[in-house]
């Protein structure tokens, strides 16, 4: 058995577009150990939400294709596994939920019978009393109250929050090894979120799942995450673990990250630090480093060349300026 | 004399069903609202969705009809005037919305949307000077004077939203979360911009969010809101300091620390809001309260000082300690 449960290994991938070929990701690696929480971090367009899709092998057909590298669950490649064999796959090995939990349940469908799908649909024999009894367990177990009156309810009765909650019990219904979390909170009011986080937490604890938690809030990240990565423009530019990222970010870009979002212990009404310009677009992407634009540390080389990866035994970092 | 002034400000919507489509009930989306603002003061509303924070914004400016209470604007009361009554207010008082792409005419070029301003208060033309001027303000150059607004990215749009909120040269700017859509690193960009506009025309600025950490950023004094009414409003520092209101609290606990040396675990509050249909005799947070008692739901509180210049709507503000959880 491999060490690690999950290897991305330099996947790149590439839409084709009318305007021409958008590279989304350009080498991106990370793994993950069993048990373990990866938060992948960055801003819209970076690359997080494709890189969670093509894991799954469900990058939007025909026009988005991995043009490279490779993933491997369990040492296994899932890039020459067959639609049916990845089938196998999601639900019992790889669970996923969305930001959006009204667009990704369906609308004129009862709990009960969503739930039950995904139950039987890796091919799970069950008793019809077995169904409701698991069903109203996966309700309980992420904390939605009254879980037997709730199985007859549609989504739109049931509030954001809970939404949520029934998207995290049908990924939990796999049972599966990896949890795919792609933005789960976004949608959601101050509190709720911290409902879902220590839910997502508790659940974590208790089945011993490794989660990917894509997100473009640091704040979410540092209760939950053991490691961080920060996406920029379809690399990625730094890992670290969680505390070391936030109490030493050695990329100019999670340095300029960290440093603009608004906090309660900052001086209230003077400026805020800004990381001037814009992300670049897909179709025309700078030659080097594809921060160099909008980095206050930016030399030529890094507009000629695009950095290489610098590795410790806990950190990698891509940055000619910086070196760990 | 207040730049602007409301009193038990309410604002009803019918709920209609059934076959005849009759009354069944009222959302009470704001509810007995009282606030003052002075010219070069932010105050930020925070509170969670369906709060009614945004409907605030909209009954003030006269955007919805006020089904109940006053508005004061420089002394004069202004509620239920006409059209064209309203037009001087409508100069002097502007909105930026959350979803520029939405609030801006994906059919116009934005030197015509910059236009539309000066040509609504019949300013006579050509405008170009002026709308140059405007972008040069907003931090968009020359060449933006000829494209669309889909040409633009989210931040860029948002600072055309915002010369559009400017052009008349207004007193009172209502921004109805004009960062929530974008990415932090832009985020940024627009609330310094923000910041800088209300200094230099000293601008009276309500500032509506649900992000805490960014309200408190911009703000002079802070009203949280829940289910349509003010729950405590005081200076930002003492509302985050000394939080009064048991919701307060815990929404100032529920937002997530990027400093591990302070981070503690998630304290969630528990359950959701109540309907605003049905609102609750007493109280309105009592349901999800653990200070709450049978007198909460019972009574309905009242804003009352906590000092000259924090108030509180609590019955058991003396006697419960914040502080200690």
């Amino acid at each position: 058995m491999a060490a690690n449960l999950l290897d991305v290994d330099n996947l790149s991938v590439s839409f084709t577009t009318e305007a021409g070929e958008a590279r989304v990701l350009d080498a991106v690696s990370f793994s993950i150990a069993r048990g373990e929480t990866l938060g992948l971090v960055g801003e819209s367009g970076c690359g997080k939400s494709v890189t969670s899709l093509a894991l799954m092998r469900l990058l939007p057909q025909p026009s988005g294709h991995i043009t490279g590298g490779d993933i491997r669950l369990d040492g296994d490649s899932l890039l020459k596994k067959s639609i049916r064999d990845m089938h196998a796959i999601r639900g019992p090995r790889i669970g996923m939920i969305f930001q959006d939990a009204m667009t990704a349940l369906n609308p004129v469908k009862r709990i009960r019978e969503q739930l039950k799908e995904s139950l039987t649909l890796h091919g799970q024999k069950l008793s019809k009393a077995a169904i409701q009894a698991r069903c109203i367990e996966l309700l309980g177990d992420v904390g939605i109250p009254e879980p037997a009156l709730r199985l007859d309810d549609y989504p739109h009765q049931l509030s954001g929050g809970m939404r949520q909650r029934v998207m995290i019990a049908m990924a939990l219904a796999g049972d599966p090894d990896l949890l795919i979390a792609d933005e789960p909170t976004t949608a959601l009011d101050v509190t709720v979120q911290a409902q879902i986080l220590s839910l997502i937490q508790s659940i974590q604890a208790a089945h011993g799942m490794a989660v990917i938690f894509i997100t473009h809030d640091l704040g979410v990240v540092e209760p939950l995450c053991q490691r961080v990565a920060v996406m920029y423009a379809g690399r990625i530019v730094e890992t670290a673990p969680a505390q070391a990222l936030f109490r030493d970010p050695k990329h100019p870009y999670t340095q300029g990250l960290l440093n603009s979002i608004p906090r309660l212990d900052r001086e209230p009404l003077t400026p805020l630090p800004t990381i001037e310009g814009l992300v670049p677009s897909a179709l025309n992407m700078p030659n080097g480093c594809r921060f160099a634009p909008r980095c206050p540390r930016a030399t030529d080389r890094c507009t000629a060349e695009a950095p290489s990866m610098q590795t410790t035994s806990d950190r990698t970092l891509a940055c000619h300026e910086v070196s760990l | 004399m207040s730049l602007l002034k409301i009193t038990d400000l309410s604002k009803r919507f019918p709920v209609k069903g059934g076959v005849l489509k009759r009354t069944l009930g009222e959302v009470h989306a704001v509810d007995r609202v009282s606030l003052t603002l002075e010219a070069g003061e932010t105050l930020g509303i925070v509170g969670e969705s369906g709060c009614g924070k945004s409907t605030l914004g909209k009954t003030l400016l006269q955007l919805t009809e006020v089904t109940d209470g006053r508005i004061e604007f420089e002394g004069v009361d202004i509620t239920h005037r006409s059209r064209r009554a309203l037009l001087p207010f409508r100069r002097d008082a502007q909105m930026v919305f959350q979803d520029a792409y939405e609030a801006l005419n994906a059919r116009h070029n934005v030197a015509r949307i910059l236009s539309e301003p000066f040509e609504i208060h019949g300013m006579p033309g050509p405008h170009d000077d002026r709308v140059l001027a405007l972008l040069a303000r907003v931090g968009l150059g020359a060449d933006a004077f000829h494209r669309y607004p889909h040409e633009f990215s989210g931040g860029q749009r948002q600072r055309i939203g915002i010369a559009r909120a400017i052009a008349l040269a207004p007193k009172l700017l209502v921004c109805d979360e004009p960062v929530s859509a974008l990415d932090v690193s832009v985020q940024s960009q627009i609330m310094n911009l923000l910041m800088d506009l209300q200094r230099e025309r000293n601008l009276g600025m309500l500032f509506i969010a649900h992000d805490l950490a960014v309200v408190k950023h911009l703000s002079h004094r802070i009203a949280v809101m829940y289910l349509g009414q003010i729950v405590e409003v005081g200076p930002g520092d003492a509302l985050f300091k000394r939080p009064k209101h048991p919701y307060t609290r815990a929404l100032i606990d529920a937002i997530p620390v990027i400093d591990p040396d302070q981070a503690q675990p998630l304290k969630p509050l528990e359950g959701d809001v109540p309907s605003p249909i049905n609102r609750p005799n007493g109280c309105a947070f009592a349901s999800r309260c653990r200070f709450a008692t049978d007198a909460c739901r019972q009574t309905r509180p009242v804003l009352g000082p906590v000092d000259d210049k924090h108030q509180v709507a609590c019955i058991r503000a003396d006697e419960i300690d914040l502080s200690a959880f």
